[in-house]
């Protein structure tokens, strides 16, 4: 995809911030345990984009400045189609090993240094999450209960942290020796899937589930007119994310679309759904249903 | 009965449309028998005044409100009931005198949750009668001494707190809705000396604990499913640094040597809404459903028995 316009490039260019920006809305799991949650919560994920913001601009700003965007263009090219006058002795021509030969020591060393806390930092964001996720599916007992196991000294949940480390390091071992995770490459396609199922539930909460909205507090029932807030939200939302799946998948991040690499991101969804019908089979068969989980009783 | 199916909720506390939806439990999730396991009565009355021009006004979840008399009124006065207080219509005087005299609000306290328990005891005889469904429902710390004759007079349930009672075959269930001491010195609030002689004195006539149901208010001490904020001297949460709330364990020691002393086949608890959760003492199985009253959310948990065995069990959210 070619940007023919400022807004085009700008919009191209935001896939590639919130790609780098994943797991902003995981805070939310951890809102509960927040002080002053309203607060802390939107000036760390507004804070995090202008900090990130600024020290990309700093090494894109050298690079470009210190080499000219013909250069930086035609090395790009040059390594991308494996031409033999490429000599850089990286794979890739990407932006922090550029800043190198572009600024002094000092400041190439400083912005290694945050881009490296940068990424430790997703990797945080990663493992939260992940646990999180493992200990809930074995507290709705959809996986294995032992896996909700709990240390009661420390409050860890031990086992998801050990399943979700093993399975890290298969992972990593599969990325160093095999193919399997360039299948990987339309995950924030996938993701986006997700958010926009988020956002559609988001959409008709305040209409389907009124009860539990009214009692929300003021901040989430706030209203435009008739529509609520947290609607028009939503709906920004599902915009945004839609364009952010398409932009994914445009040749600038991911080359050709490759149709057995967007059947595995589909596969993925697959899977999920295959784990949770083992299990409701398996329960089925022991005596309580999953699905009576969040079933809602009527009361009348 | 080879197989039975239980479902257990606790902590209600005066919420309407959560003790209606404990009744309607029992056919949603084909349950044999249902048991709320105590803190049913409300927390608090919320005054609806009626004005001179014959509109009405409260102060509810923290707005102002006016309606008109008729259907917007009755309204109000369900959404009150939902959520677990008592709505009285009442006079811009007797509020007044009201905030000045605590023995008065006292006594209208007290009065309300005896009228408002027997009128959702109405609502579960029309509902179980002529069904197979047994229904148990005990006190827990929080409800006052008061409700025990309302819950005792009921045809249609069953009041086991402080018996060791047959749910069916030879399963047998000892409850107890009391707590050892909280900071907000409860009704049922008693030291863990008494809180023990009381579980060894049912205990003592127990047949086979390994088919029996401990049915006890608080959770076993350290357990898991006890944890709390910490609260300091003004009654307000401890902050770890950083601002998280401090929790700690909050059940009681009695209830967890009972339980590793008699290894009962499952524990049902609450008390602590927050501490949803199971665990395993011994070969005890112990839940607390936790609870979300205030939302209107009944928070349960399914076991699923077996020749007197757990097969299964599941937490709900209905």
């Amino acid at each position: 995809m070619q940007p023919t316009s400022l807004l085009d490039a700008t919009l191209l260019g935001l896939a590639f911030t919130y790609i780098n920006f994943l797991g902003f809305n995981s805070t939310i799991y951890v809102a509960g345990e927040m002080k002053d949650v309203q607060k802390s919560q939107f000036i760390a994920i507004i804070g995090a984009v202008i900090i990130f913001g600024l020290i990309s601009w700093l090494g894109y700003y050298a690079t470009y400045a210190g080499m000219g965007g013909t250069f930086v263009g035609a090395i790009s090219y040059l390594a991308e189609t494996g031409h033999p006058a490429y000599t850089l002795p990286f794979a890739e021509p990407f932006f922090p090993f550029l800043f190198r030969y572009a600024t002094n020591t000092a400041t190439y060393c400083f912005y290694l240094f945050t881009w490296s806390m940068m990424i430790l930092a997703a990797i945080l964001t990663y493992i939260m999450l992940t646990v999180r996720f493992v200990f809930a599916w074995s507290f709705d007992r959809v996986i294995p209960t032992a896996l909700s196991k709990v240390d009661r000294r420390y409050n860890s949940p031990y086992m998801a942290l050990i399943s979700v480390t093993i399975i890290a390091i298969i992972l990593q071992a599969a990325w160093l020796w095999t193919p399997l995770l360039s299948y990987f490459a339309y995950i924030v396609f996938g993701w986006m899937i997700m958010q926009i199922i988020a956002s559609i539930s988001a959409i008709v909460f305040p209409y389907r589930r009124k009860d539990i909205y009214e009692k929300a507090p003021a901040i989430v029932r706030k209203k435009i007119g008739p529509i609520s807030v947290l609607t028009i939200l939503s709906i920004l939302s599902i915009i945004i994310a839609a364009w952010l799946g398409y932009a994914s998948l445009s040749p600038t991040m991911v080359g050709t679309v490759d149709p057995i690499i967007l059947a595995f991101t589909f596969a993925l969804y697959a899977l999920g759904l295959v784990i949770y019908f083992i299990s409701s089979m398996y329960h089925k068969k022991t005596g309580i249903p999953l699905e009576l989980s969040f079933k809602e009783i009527p009361p009348e | 009965m080879a197989k039975m199916r239980i479902y257990f909720t606790t902590d209600i506390h005066g919420s309407e449309v959560c003790f209606k939806k404990f009744i309607n439990a029992a056919p949603f999730y084909k349950a044999d028998i249902i048991i709320l396991g105590g803190d049913i009565t409300g927390k608090a009355i919320i005054p609806i005044t009626e004005k001179a021009d014959g509109t009405f006004q409260c102060r509810f979840l923290g707005e102002n409100i006016t309606v008109n008399k008729g259907k917007t009124l009755e309204e109000l006065i369900q959404k009150i009931r939902n959520v677990g207080f008592y709505p009285y219509i009442t006079s811009s005087a007797e509020v007044k005198e009201l905030f000045s005299n605590e023995k008065k609000m006292s006594e209208i306290f007290m009065d309300l949750s005896v009228k408002e328990l027997s009128r959702w005891l109405e609502f579960a005889e029309k509902r179980l009668k002529g069904t197979k469904t047994k229904c148990f429902i005990s006190p827990g710390n929080d409800d006052s001494q008061i409700i025990d004759r309302v819950l005792n007079s009921s045809e249609c349930i069953i009041n086991p707190n402080e018996k060791l009672v047959t749910i069916d075959g030879d399963i047998e269930m000892l409850s107890l809705g009391y707590s050892n001491i909280t900071p907000w010195k409860c009704p049922r609030d008693i030291t863990e000396e008494e809180l023990y002689r009381k579980i060894d004195h049912l205990a003592s006539a127990i047949k086979k604990p390994d088919k029996t149901i401990f049915n006890i208010h608080v959770p076993p001490y350290d357990s898991g499913i006890d944890l709390a904020p910490e609260l300091d001297a003004n009654m307000r949460p401890k902050l770890e640094p950083g601002g998280r709330v401090k929790m700690a364990p909050a059940g009681s020691k009695s209830v967890k040597d009972a339980i590793i002393k008699h290894q009962p086949l499952l524990g049902l608890h609450g008390h602590i809404h927050e501490s949803k959760g199971f665990t395993k003492i011994g070969r005890t199985l112990c839940l607390n459903p936790g609870s979300e009253y205030q939302e209107g959310i009944l928070r349960g948990a399914l076991i699923q028995l077996s020749d007197g065995k757990i097969k299964d069990f599941l937490f709900v959210a209905g």
